[in-house]
């Protein structure tokens, strides 16, 4: 289940030191009711407190109103279910905020809900479109860091000659050299940038970098180091 | 989900939530990171889940309790969730599922705020910190405003919060001639919705 680690739930009831883990009053009330209707009243109170953001979660996964709706409620439902068993797993072992963790669990709910109704994409149109989306962010990768195209380097881009076959692949290959010599944060700043094609904005967000400027400044430093790397492999443009 | 441990699992919620709250250690960071440069799956719940957080954020009742702005704001916005659950979002004992869903779909629909304007200095223009001043477009309703400016390198240089939709440059902030500067004014609004001009620029005279 989303969220959940085994053997996490045992039935334990919070204790004084855990109370103190729990950030959200509405969820301490919650899970320290013994009262069944105290219970319910709990419920309902977290439920109000938190559910715009809730909505804000499902949206992101089912942005038409029907399904959001929808979605909305099958969280409530699996959050309530096995007497809050999610709830009291985040409680004994939740190092985030009560807010950041629930928007994360409604959002894989919604997910998982969405594949169980509709299932996913077929395996080989999944992996076609991948591929092709790789190719397109590889490719404009090399542009930006390799050197200016010279006239006498073009060939024509049609042409579907073995050399340029060949050629593509060495261009390629080095690439992917030049990218295995980069640190885990650079190549993930590239794959945010270029593979899902998100702004320098969403990127500092994402990463928790200050300001897109920071995100452009890591760019241009990660552009420079990749194009020396290619340069030592040989590649002096990003022409075949 | 299975479990997180290494690089190739991919993250727990717990996980994948501390990640966005940056309470992981450096190596558990490390970790998280080495995967989101493997799985595309998870770099993109990653990347989705940051944005509904900061869209999100003044609907929050954690952070608003956590981190209490002025009592004014908190207390208003109290005020308006007492006000919006007691007449839109009725209890859910009282009511079944989808009558919820409907109720709740109407809060959503009225919380959406448009971006807010800026009116000077226009984007890219000049301006001059001693005869100058920063204006924007009211938000909606009773709001309180952020200003920040940035320099070129993303260092923050000044920021402020007014009531006001102008702000003219504190005397002891020092902008250098012929530098740009990029500025950006974010919203908060009476009911806790909120809304930015996002980032615009200027070049000191």
């Amino acid at each position: 289940m989303p969220g959940e680690r085994p053997g996490a739930t045992d039935g334990l009831r919070l204790n004084a030191t855990d109370a103190s883990t729990v950030h959200s009053p509405e969820l301490q009330d919650l899970l320290h009711c013994t009262d069944p209707a105290a219970g319910e009243a709990a419920w309902t109170r977290l439920v109000q407190s938190y559910t715009p953001l809730l909505l804000h979660a499902v949206r992101s996964v089912a942005p038409q109103s029907d399904a959001a709706m929808d979605a909305y409620v099958y969280v409530l439902e699996r959050l309530r279910e096995d007497e809050f068993r999610r709830l009291r797993a985040f409680a004994i072992d939740g190092r985030s905020s009560f807010g950041t963790w629930l928007v994360v669990v409604a959002r894989r709910l919604c997910i998982d809900r969405h594949r169980q109704l509709y299932g996913r994409a077929p395996r080989g149109e999944h992996d076609a479109a991948a591929a092709q989306a790789e190719r397109l962010a590889r490719r404009r990768l090399l542009d930006l860091t390799a050197l200016p195209i010279e006239a006498a380097d073009l060939i024509d881009e049609s042409s579907d000659s073995p050399e340029r076959a060949i050629r593509v692949a060495e261009l390629h290959c080095a690439l992917d050299a030049a990218l295995a010599d980069l640190s885990v944060a650079d190549r993930v700043v590239l794959k945010l940038r270029f593979e899902d094609g998100l702004s320098a904005q969403a990127i500092a967000s994402a990463l928790g970098l200050p300001t897109q400027f920071h995100v452009y400044r890591q760019l241009n430093v990660i552009y420079a180091n990749l194009r020396r790397q290619l340069a030592v492999r040989g590649v002096m443009s990003s022409a075949p | 989900m299975p479990d997180d441990d290494g690089a190739t699992a991919h993250l727990s919620a717990e996980r994948l939530a501390s990640y966005l709250d940056g309470r992981l250690t450096t190596a558990e960071r490390d970790l998280a990171l080495a995967h989101f440069d493997r799985c595309a799956d998870c770099r993109r719940e990653m990347t989705e889940g940051r944005r509904v957080l900061a869209l999100a954020s003044p609907l929050r009742p954690d952070l608003v309790r956590r981190a209490p702005r002025r009592l004014v704001t908190v207390v208003t916005m109290a005020m308006a969730a007492a006000v919006v659950f007691a007449v839109i979002l009725p209890t859910v004992r009282d009511r079944s599922p989808q009558q919820v869903a409907i109720r709740a779909s109407d809060r959503l629909a009225a919380e959406i705020v448009p971006p807010l304007g800026t009116v000077s200095p226009p984007a890219g223009s000049t301006f001059s910190p001693q005869r100058d001043a920063l204006v924007w477009r009211s938000a909606s309703g009773n709001a309180e405003y952020r200003l920040t400016i940035l320099d070129a390198d993303g260092g923050r240089v000044w920021t402020t919060s007014t009531s006001d939709t102008s702000v003219a440059l504190s005397a002891d902030v020092r902008l250098t001639p012929g530098s740009e500067y990029f500025w950006s004014v974010d919203a908060l609004l009476a009911d806790g919705r909120s809304t930015t001009t996002r980032v615009h620029h200027f070049t000191v005279k």
